[in-house]
């Protein structure tokens, strides 16, 4: 089978008639459009096609227009040069891979092909391969094949976007099973997986693209090849690849510039590429303040937003104050193409704004995953992100034309966590297992396979009793080579706050002993942002009187980063997201577990668990801790399956109801009616008061609010 | 007072401070040795922070932004002013210290200061103009028992200028200093709080010398064991 991936091309007929043609061969193999840019010593050279196969090898594709008179001279020298061109930069880029090489030379035989929409009569005397559609089958049969043995490596050079972290060298690991050993075997496989997801990269609609996937499944990585590819793509356009956590900056830029270094050989031009914050600092502006100042607004500073709208609503106030203020008048572009990651924390109103400012074309690419949103508001459906237009249409739709890059993607294969904490997320996320039921789940039912699960029994619809477990093929093998089940988490309840901070801070002296971790392989994990200084500097002194230095990240600034050699991090789960350890302590668990925001509370339990690489320990204080633990049993008793019967449309409406995020003043109510409700029950049960001192309509309502299926 | 003893109570101070809701962040409190003899207790700032104190002006926000960048702090209370302390023994013998109490210069609203990054929050308030500022002086009490001359009191405080060494009586105790700034700059959590107003004093000996005592400065008179239930009733009505 033929496997077209599809990125961008300057040429798109007669690309696509070529992309038929080699259909039509039966060929099994993959066909690369717009393969990323390589590098010559002094110039990008652009890729317009590549296609690997058994049958005829590596196939590198130049290809022309239709020619309005007979080729000439000139003509034939020129595709000689663009040949030359080509074969040595692929050439130079593949030779760099050792195990592509047979001594001194490439192994892999490098074809060349020109291919026009007319079939061209080659001079006698020019070594060419030309094709058109009439000689195409017979240009390729004629190709050099590699030897099958560089398959695997071929594809892998091909496939590999970027080595993802340079490994560290854990020069401390002496024994061969300690965690720090484990952690090594990890980092190595990690830096040699063949697929990280350079297909999701390089397709590229000329369109608005939509990329959902779990905590750590490339997401960012993909977002910043497909910025580093549209910029060596179209270097004169404006792109802005925007993003929530501050602290993401340093990691997205490394990331770019490394692509960009790695395929074409040279620094991008930040002037047409710019990494920016979606909001911005005083310091540096945001891709807000960058629209707002393009029609003459003076952008809103923080204190203004956050005094005015709440901090929750902040952005949301302001993003939607630039909003009317633009409301009918004609808006000059900034933007060619936004990429924006972490979509799940951003407000609609900051995608319309987008919408607005980007070139009529809106390439407008987002990613999000649903459940590391740390409040309560769900990614909403598309009419509402981006609005209507005037007919009353959704003004961006996510059609899948066969043939046409792919505009909406999935990320199945989790590379960070291990299957069981993956799992051990979404059950204790959605309340799988809790006993007052579900807290939360998503509408689309399809979403399970998407994301990597095997449904065991039953069905993922609406209504349905369902067995669900992650598939083989959503995790690397790595995981369940190096790692145990039992091992790889911990859920423990501790007596009080200083058991607690004695437990972690002993805990975390073994890992820096006997298991050779090192500091910057701990993050600990506060989930409660208004308690998080406090408590951190608990853990903190019983760290120091055990001579372990730790750091609070992001108690100064969000800018910093969260790791610091030979100090353990300790970070609220808002500076800790987007981030990752191979050890990670929740502490103060029991703070996600009940309550009246249970669908934040859980989302924030989520964003902790996934930040885990191999080990993730949770700990907390009192009763409930229990229920937190008891929910994590069933997790291991149904052996890491989520077995539980989905709620129907309504139920699903209730649920996000009861469970939302309040605002300051609901919460009082709440807890003023319950403690009413408190009293009533203590009087009625000390013979104070009789259930006939209510009025009556009143016993009526409770009546049916206690009915089974009558609730409200 | 041993330096062991002295270490306990700055902890326990932290752990009070922290624990009643006073103090929004604390470091660790711990033994250092600059010289082989000498014995500092003071908090420990992150290793992952550098101090670059010195490169900034006594009283500016710089210097009070570059507190809360380095980290260089005991705590950091609600309001965003910083409390350093730190004690320096040869032997049992105190020697030196210095202690700092360094208001933030902004009335910021403490909810911020609570829920985001707490440099991030002073810039959001540097960036919005002048209306937030305030002009408070930072207080430091130094004590050097080596060091004195002509202008230069052996114990002293430094205020709105650098060069301010405006005499004290003696060396000051944790819980003296506390007293002096709570009672003085915020008069509702000294009333809130009875540990506040029970932090224990301890003495150490006068260094106040004829011709500073002369002119205004900065004394109080130790509680003589008979006066002492007085004294306290008096604390207790304040």
């Amino acid at each position: 089978m033929l496997e077209v991936v599809y990125g961008q091309t300057k040429n798109p007929i007669v690309t696509s008639q070529l992309v038929d043609l080699i259909g039509g061969l039966n060929v099994d193999g993959t066909l690369y459009i717009g393969y990323p840019v390589l590098s010559s010593a002094d110039e990008s050279i652009f890729v317009e096609a590549l296609l690997i196969c058994d049958q005829f090898g590596l196939v590198v594709f130049s290809i022309g227009n239709g020619l309005g008179q007979p080729p000439n001279d000139e003509f034939w020298n020129r595709v000689q040069e663009k040949q030359d061109t080509l074969y040595f930069a692929i050439q130079t880029n593949l030779g760099r891979h050792l195990a592509l090489r047979r001594r001194r030379d490439l192994a892999i035989p490098i074809n060349v092909i020109s291919f026009f929409p007319d079939d061209l009569q080659v001079p006698a005397g020019r070594d060419l391969l030309v094709a058109g559609p009439g000689t195409l089958s017979t240009v390729l049969g004629g190709c050099d094949q590699f030897d099958p043995q560089y398959q695997r490596h071929l594809n892998a050079a091909l496939q590999r976007v970027t080595t993802i972290k340079p490994s560290k060298k854990r020069a401390n690991v002496a024994r061969g099973d300690s965690r720090g050993a484990v952690m090594r075997e990890i980092e190595r496989e990690i830096a040699n997986l063949d697929q990280w997801q350079k297909r999701a990269a390089i397709e590229t609609p000329a369109g608005p693209q939509r990329i959902r996937g779990l905590a750590g499944s490339g997401k960012t990585v993909v977002l910043a090849l497909k910025a580093a590819y549209l910029h060596a793509q179209n270097p004169d356009w404006n792109i802005a690849l925007t993003f929530h956590t501050r602290s993401l900056y340093q990691q997205l830029t490394d990331l770019v510039r490394r692509f960009s270094f790695e395929h074409s050989n040279d620094e991008p031009n930040w002037d047409r590429l710019k990494i920016i914050h979606a909001w911005g600092s005083a310091a540096k502006p945001g891709v807000y303040a960058l629209m707002a100042e393009s029609v003459g607004m003076p952008p809103r500073n923080y204190l203004y937003a956050k005094t005015t709208y709440g901090m929750n609503e902040a952005f949301h106030g302001i993003c939607r104050e630039l909003l009317s203020a633009t409301k009918g008048r004609r808006v000059e572009p900034i933007y060619d193409a936004v990429l924006i990651d972490e979509a799940q924390d951003l407000p609609w109103s900051f995608f319309h704004l987008v919408y607005d400012f980007t070139s009529d074309a809106k390439r407008i690419i987002w990613a999000y995953d649903e459940l590391q949103n740390l409040s309560d508001t769900s990614m909403p459906p598309l009419e509402e992100l981006f609005g209507k237009d005037s007919a009353g249409r959704p003004r961006i739709q996510l059609t899948h034309t066969p043939g046409e890059p792919r505009q909406d993607i999935t990320l199945p294969v989790c590379y960070r966590n291990t299957p069981w904490a993956l799992t051990l997320a979404h059950a204790l996320g959605f309340g799988i297992y809790r006993d007052g039921g579900l807290v939360q789940l998503f509408d689309d039912p399809g979403l399970w396979s998407e994301i990597g699960y095997t449904v065991l029994d039953g069905s993922p619809n609406l209504g349905q009793q369902v067995s669900l477990k992650r598939s083989e093929n959503s995790y690397p093998a790595y995981f369940s080579a190096h790692l145990n089940r039992e091992d790889a988490i911990v859920c423990q309840k501790l007596d009080d706050d200083d058991h607690q901070a004695e437990t972690v801070a002993a805990e975390i002296q073994r890992n820096l002993t006997d298991d050779e971790l090192e500091p910057d392989d701990i993050l600990i994990i506060l989930p409660n942002v208004l308690t998080a200084k406090r408590r951190a500097a608990a853990v903190m002194n019983s760290l120091a009187r055990r001579g372990i230095q730790s750091h609070i990240a992001g108690v100064s600034t969000s800018a910093d980063e969260i790791f610091a050699k030979g100090s353990v991090a300790l970070a609220n789960i808002y500076r800790a997201k987007g981030n990752e350890a191979p050890m990670v302590y929740v502490l103060h668990s029991q703070y996600c577990v009940g309550g009246h925001e249970l669908i934040k509370v859980r989302n924030i339990l989520f964003t902790a668990i996934t930040r885990s690489r191999a080990w993730v320990r949770l700990y907390g204080i009192g009763p409930d801790m229990d229920e937190l633990i008891a929910e994590v049993d069933a997790i291991r008793t149904h052996d890491y399956r989520l077995d539980f019967t989905v709620p129907t449309a309504p139920e699903l409406a209730r649920l996000r109801m009861i469970h939302r995020e309040r605002t300051a003043s609901e919460r009082a109510k709440i807890d003023r009616v319950q403690k009413t409700l408190q009293e009533f029950v203590e009087a009625v049960e000390a013979g104070d008061m009789a259930i006939e001192n209510l009025p009556p309509e009143m016993r009526e309502a409770f009546k049916k609010f206690f009915k089974p299926g009558e609730g409200k | 007072m041993t330096p062991n003893q002295l270490m306990a109570e700055m902890r326990d101070y932290a752990d009070l401070l922290l624990n009643q809701g006073v103090a929004l962040t604390a470091n660790p409190v711990v033994p250092q040795h600059p010289e082989p003899s000498l014995t500092r207790i003071t908090s420990q700032r992150p290793a992952t922070r550098s101090s670059r104190l010195t490169d900034f002006a006594f009283a500016s926000i710089d210097e009070y932004r570059a507190l809360l960048e380095s980290q260089d702090y005991l705590v950091v209370l609600a309001d965003g002013a910083v409390i350093q302390l730190s004690y320096d023994f040869r032997g049992l013998t105190l020697v030196r210290h210095r202690l700092c109490f360094y208001p933030c210069p902004y009335d910021i609203d403490p909810a911020f200061l609570e829920e985001d990054p707490m440099l991030d929050v002073v810039d959001m308030y540097h960036t919005d103009g002048s209306g937030h500022l305030r002009l408070r002086t930072p207080l430091r009490f130094d004590f050097d028992g080596q060091h004195e001359d002509e202008d230069h009191s052996a114990t002293h405080v430094h205020m709105l200028w650098a060069h301010c060494r405006c005499a004290v009586s003696g060396p000051v105790s944790i819980g003296r200093f506390s007293r002096f700034v709570f009672r003085h700059f915020y008069p509702h959590l000294w009333r809130e709080h009875k540990f506040l107003r029970e932090l224990k004093q301890e003495r150490w000996d006068r260094s106040i010398r004829m011709q500073d005592e002369e002119f205004l400065h900065f004394s109080w008179r130790e509680p003589s064991p008979s006066r002492r239930g007085a004294s306290k009733q008096l604390q207790e009505d304040q």
